[in-house]
């Protein structure tokens, strides 16, 4: 069974996220600081944790840094606020992903499952150095701030469902992705805004990286099977 | 007011250094322009072809023998303009003597007439007392024999009527004052200009930098209270706005928790209740915390593509189910806040979708602007609120609102935005519905 750390100082919600989780089909230990952490990774081995960005005491940010300088256990980052600056130190820090209160528990869900996945299925997970920042065919795609922009600088907006997709994409270049994988690696980074199917999600995120006429062809239809990102991707 | 309290460093202070410059300049000036017009406005000798009738006359009344001379030279006056004679010896000349051998057009009449003695006589610079009796100005020439012949002028001649001169140095003295007392009144009025804009600013924008005292002494007393008092309202809403920023973040880690305990609720439409009532409370969180925070001035500018962007807005507000048009072109480059501005326009657009039905959104540019019309099929909004639904918590019938959700944050939160870019936004009725029009000044837009 998977065993997950739940690090609120909040305990009823760290009590009422045991439960939610348990009856899901994990095993959740709850640490209510920073000290309590440490002593539970010090016990046992977790798959995953979730961890609260304002804890008394060392903060969540900085327990992070920590914990991702010792192991790659995944860390999903749970905040009061849902301002971008917060979202973008979490992710520098290391944190795989990122939820803002009051939260979905099902996204929640959807996000350790999503990460989970990743972490032992066929598809290899994305190297740390794709969460911040990557390059493809003149693009650069800053992951922390979700911002794409074109080779002069120019930001193009994405909707969230198209960045998730663009980021699925890039994270595994070059590589047949079928409809069903991109919903599943998509999703584990956003729940709602996914309902689009995928067919419409990718022509939107085509028109708008077709951007620059002259860049080649960057998403390609693989017929009977789904869709290739065309060109290399490096972290810059 | 003593004496010795009188400053020059104040309003009285300045206002009499301004009238004595003006004063001054103007005198200045229009002691330069009679200076300089009496001599550009004096025609130019040389170029009259005055001297070149001269030298003819000369040679012809030199050709004559000396007997004819006296009626030659009076036959060639010309009686209006000058007069012409001929005098046997210097001593019959009626002209005192002069060392102005060197005038200033000997040179041309040396070239007509080869090296001769020449004197010239300037009745105001030679006799000023007038004592040779002289009045007119007079040129002497020897001729050959030695004898002479004068050219004398009756009156001086300038190149305008005397009445025109006048005119024109009267209208300089008019329109140079207007212009002197123009510039020392606007650096009169500057710090005054500057106050009154400072006011505006702060009516427009809370977070308004204080102004910097100067110029004369009461005006930097005014700017300091104006400054303290802006200081005193700034403190005050920030207190405020900290406070419920504060609320509005703690009450996420109780709404957290109703969210957790509503998946133990069994029935099913209390549940899905239950979580509507927790997403509206949390917006109504993002809504207050954006619009107090103002979370999108900590947004660095960028260029951006604002087609783009609308076209993100419209396919979200497509994808949750509303019936959305476009018209506009496909990029557009644009220098701002993208986030912010997404807020704005997605709080506009949500507004059309929720009370106008079908909607349509039409993006152009002109030289000044680029505008954003989103025109919608509603109600419309009666002419007498156009204005009062931007003020921040209305909320318009309160029936209409209390089902649809909403704080009353929107438009506010909108307008906030798009002038924070320097631009406005404005509704007004259309034939079909509400028109809602967003202009942000172009300064770097471009298709």
């Amino acid at each position: 069974m998977r065993r997950i750390l739940v690090v609120d100082d909040d305990e009823e919600i760290g009590a009422l996220l045991r439960r939610f989780l348990e009856r899901n089909g994990f095993e959740v230990d709850v640490a209510s600081s920073g000290v309590a952490m440490d002593e539970r990774l010090a016990r046992g081995s977790y798959d995953l944790m979730t961890l609260d960005l304002m804890l008394p005491g060392e903060d969540g940010l900085s327990l992070c840094r920590r914990v991702r300088a010792k192991s790659s256990l995944p860390i999903i980052m749970v905040t009061a606020t849902s301002a971008t600056s917060e979202r973008i130190v979490g992710l520098e820090v290391g944190a795989d992903d990122y939820l803002a209160k009051p939260f979905d528990p099902r996204e929640l869900l959807a996000r350790v499952r999503a990460i989970l996945r990743r972490a032992d299925a066929a598809l290899p997970g994305p190297t740390t150095g794709t969460r911040v920042a990557v390059r493809f065919a003149g693009w650069q795609l800053d992951v922390a701030r979700r911002e794409l922009r074109a080779g002069d600088g120019t930001l193009v907006p994405l909707s969230g469902g198209e960045f998730d997709l663009l980021l699925a994409f890039v994270e595994h270049p070059q590589r047949v992705l079928t409809r069903e994988q991109l919903i599943d690696l998509a999703r584990g980074n956003r729940h709602e805004a996914f309902d689009r199917s995928t067919d419409v999600q990718v022509s939107r995120l085509r028109r708008k990286l077709g951007y620059d006429a002259t860049a080649p062809e960057l998403i390609r239809t693989i017929r009977n099977a789904g869709y290739m990102f065309a060109v290399p991707v490096e972290s810059a | 007011m003593s004496v010795f309290n009188w400053r020059l460093n104040t309003l009285a202070g300045w206002m009499m250094v301004n009238i004595v410059f003006a004063i001054l300049m103007v005198v200045l000036l229009n002691a330069a322009v009679i200076a300089f017009a009496s001599v550009w406005a004096r025609p130019d000798i040389v170029q009259s072809g005055l001297l070149q009738q001269m030298g003819i006359m000369l040679k012809a009344v030199e050709a004559c023998p000396a007997a004819e001379r006296p009626r030659m030279a009076a036959a060639i006056s010309d009686h209006e303009e000058y007069g012409v004679h001929w005098y046997a010896s210097r001593n019959d000349v009626p002209m005192p003597p002069s060392d102005q051998d060197a005038t200033s057009f000997k040179e041309p009449l040396v070239e007509i007439l080869g090296q001769r003695r020449m004197e010239a006589f300037d009745p105001h610079d030679d006799d000023p007392e007038g004592r040779s009796g002289q009045t007119h100005y007079m040129l002497a020439v020897q001729l050959k024999d030695g004898s002479w012949l004068t050219f004398d002028t009756a009156k001086r001649i300038w190149g305008v009527h005397p009445h025109t001169r006048y005119l024109v140095i009267g209208l300089f003295v008019m329109f140079s004052s207007v212009v002197v007392a123009a510039v020392a009144s606007r650096h009169l009025s500057r710090p005054m200009r500057r106050l009154a804009a400072a006011a505006e600013r702060f009516g427009a924008d809370v977070k308004a930098p204080a102004i910097r005292p100067e110029g004369p002494l009461e005006l930097r007393v005014a700017m300091r209270a104006f400054n303290e008092m802006q200081g005193r309202i700034q403190r005050f809403v920030r207190d405020r706005t900290d406070m419920l920023a504060a609320i509005s973040h703690d009450l996420r880690a109780p709404l957290t928790r109703i969210r957790l305990r509503g998946e133990y609720i069994d029935e099913a439409e209390q549940r899905r209740k239950l979580f509507a009532d927790v997403d509206e409370m949390r917006s109504m969180i993002d809504a207050a915390l954006a619009f107090f925070r103002g979370d999108g001035e900590e947004e660095a500018p960028t260029r951006f593509d604002l087609a783009g962007l609308v076209q993100t807005v419209i396919d979200d507000g497509r994808d949750e189910g509303g019936e959305v048009t476009y018209a506009g072109p496909t990029r557009l480059i644009y220098e701002g806040r993208p986030i912010a501005l997404k807020r704005a326009i997605t709080n506009l657009l949500g507004n059309a979708m929720r009370y106008g039905g079908k909607t349509h959104v039409e993006l152009d540019t002109d030289i000044a602007h680029v505008r954003l019309r989103i025109l919608d099929n509603g109600p419309g909004i009666p002419e007498s609120l156009q204005e009062t639904v931007f003020r921040p918590f209305f909320r318009g019938e309160s029936s209409r609102n209390r089902n649809t959700g909403g704080v009353g944050l929107g438009l506010p939160t909108a307008r906030s935005i798009v002038r924070g870019h320097g631009g406005e936004v404005v509704l007004g009725n259309t034939a079909q519905g509400l028109a809602a029009t967003l202009l942000l000044p172009i300064e770097s837009a471009r298709t």
